[in-house]
């Protein structure tokens, strides 16, 4: 069975740094894939090398069968995407965002569910204010409503929880599963607090200065230590 | 142009369409009335020649096209640095172009909603300028063929090829912020200056030919980078 995401021997630099060096691993259908490093270990850029939104100098990466540095529009409706940036059109409201977005997928269908989850997440009287009146967390929130609302096959998430409260947290780890459970959603996501990786992810790779440095399912990286994730973690990026 | 082809070109419209009408408004009034302003000023410049009235009547008419060319350059550009540079600075594209969406179908879409409120701007520009000219001089404009193809066809065709090679240089280079300052005020000034110096001049006609063929060369041009554009160069805005 062919891999969903399959990194094969992937290199990136900038300049004589480089960013991802050799890196070979891959997704399976069903995964909730958990991509840990320090700062400027290579995590974002191996996700915008996942999307070809990066070049990469060797090795190949192909998703959903497709060699996507080159046939990048094969993931058309299939892929969605959540990093630093939210991409969010601030004059619009999230009313027009979602109904945009999911637009330009033909998934307009799913409006009424999306505005329903911005109910669930507390921001129902907000759909029709323009998106600039939002706070950090609010429009963090919408990015992840637009992203699961279109129901991708896989979803891409940088840091997902960054500007989101405790509460809101909680919320939308139960939304995020139940969408993955019902819709079959296969994801990767960075992410710095451990909690939210014990959660939702199954499986863990861990890179360092662009090396991978463990790869292995989250049962057994947390069996390993008598389940001190965060203190195996901090073990693993300062042995390196 | 397969479906979903199309399906992100009409959002991409829509939501153009959108955006700008909720938030341009304001200027896009100022740019009519600030062209005709401009445009008052040559008027008067014709005028001082001291033609008969049907003269000045088709020499009016004649100097229409500097209105064409000073409306779009500037509300063309300011549309599409909105649409094109301020959505790469904010990473909106960067969304759509992970999403699998072709960015073709983007700028195509962008470029066709800068160019139809353009042309309706212009038309009202025009309309307005001919009220006025009618009540204040008394006078109708007269087009003759020339003159009309210059205003409503030919100059804005040449105007609309430079905006999409603008657009695709938006798109490919980082700093582009003074350029997208300087640009309009260059154009705007730049044309109405022309226009009192050739205020009492007739245009060749081959002038036409000319700008119906640069305008719609740089546009195919434009398509064609914007398709050879890798997606690195488009979303990387500070590396």
């Amino acid at each position: 069975m062919e891999h969903i995401v399959n990194v094969n021997h992937v290199t990136k630099t900038y300049g004589a740094k480089y960013a991802l060096n050799d890196v070979t691993f891959f997704v399976d259908e069903g995964d909730a894939l958990a991509y840990l490093g320090p700062n400027g270990s290579g995590k974002t850029t191996t996700l915008k090398s996942i999307l070809g939104l990066i070049e990469i100098q060797a090795g190949n990466i192909r998703v959903l069968g497709a060699d996507v540095q080159r046939q990048y529009t094969s993931l058309y409706g299939a892929v969605t995407s959540l990093f630093d940036e939210n991409g969010l059109y601030e004059r619009l409201t999230a009313r027009e965002n979602l109904s945009f977005y999911l637009g330009a997928f033909q998934r307009k269908g799913e409006l009424a569910s999306a505005l329903h989850l911005m109910e669930e997440l507390d921001m129902g009287d907000e759909i029709d204010h323009a998106v600039n009146t939002y706070s950090k967390g609010m429009k963090r929130k919408l990015a992840l409503i637009r992203s699961l609302s279109a129901h991708p096959k896989l979803l891409f998430m940088d840091e997902p929880f960054d500007g989101i409260d405790i509460e809101n947290r909680a919320k939308i780890i139960r939304v995020m599963k139940e969408h993955r459970e019902k819709y079959g959603i296969t994801m990767m996501l960075t992410s710095h607090v451990m909690a939210d990786i014990e959660d939702l992810a199954s499986r863990i790779i861990v890179i360092k200065k662009g090396r991978l440095l463990v790869d292995e399912s989250l049962d057994r990286f947390g069996l390993r230590v008598g389940k001190d994730m965060t203190g195996k973690y901090l073990r693993v990026v300062e042995d390196e | 142009m397969n479906r979903n082809w199309r399906a992100v070109f009409k959002a991409f419209v829509k939501k153009e369409l959108l955006e700008t009408f909720k938030s341009m408004k304001v200027i896009m009034l100022l740019s009519v009335i600030t062209t005709n302003l401009l445009q008052f000023m040559t008027m008067e410049e014709v005028m001082k020649l001291g033609l008969d009235p049907d003269g000045t009547a088709i020499q009016l008419g004649s100097i229409s096209m500097y209105m064409s060319v000073i409306l779009i350059l500037f509300v063309g550009h300011t549309l599409v640095n909105r649409y094109i540079y301020d959505e790469r600075k904010n990473k909106a594209v960067q969304v759509m172009l992970a999403s699998g969406a072709d960015k073709t179908a983007i700028w195509l879409a962008k470029m066709a909603v800068a160019i139809l409120i353009s042309i309706v701007l212009l038309l009202l520009t025009i309309g307005l300028n001919a009220v006025f000219v009618s009540i204040y001089y008394h006078l109708d404009i007269r087009y003759t063929a020339l003159s009309a193809a210059l205003t409503f066809v030919a100059m804005p065709v040449l105007c609309f090829g430079m905006l999409s090679l603008i657009s695709v240089a938006y798109w490919y280079f980082k700093n582009m912020n003074v350029f997208g300052m300087i640009f309009p005020i260059v154009a705007y000034i730049g044309i109405w200056n022309l226009s009192l110096l050739l205020a009492g001049s007739l245009v060749p006609g081959y002038l036409v030919a000319v700008s119906l063929a640069i305008g719609v060369g740089l546009f195919i041009f434009s398509y064609f980078l914007v398709s050879r554009i890798k997606k690195e160069r488009i979303v990387s805005f500070e590396v």
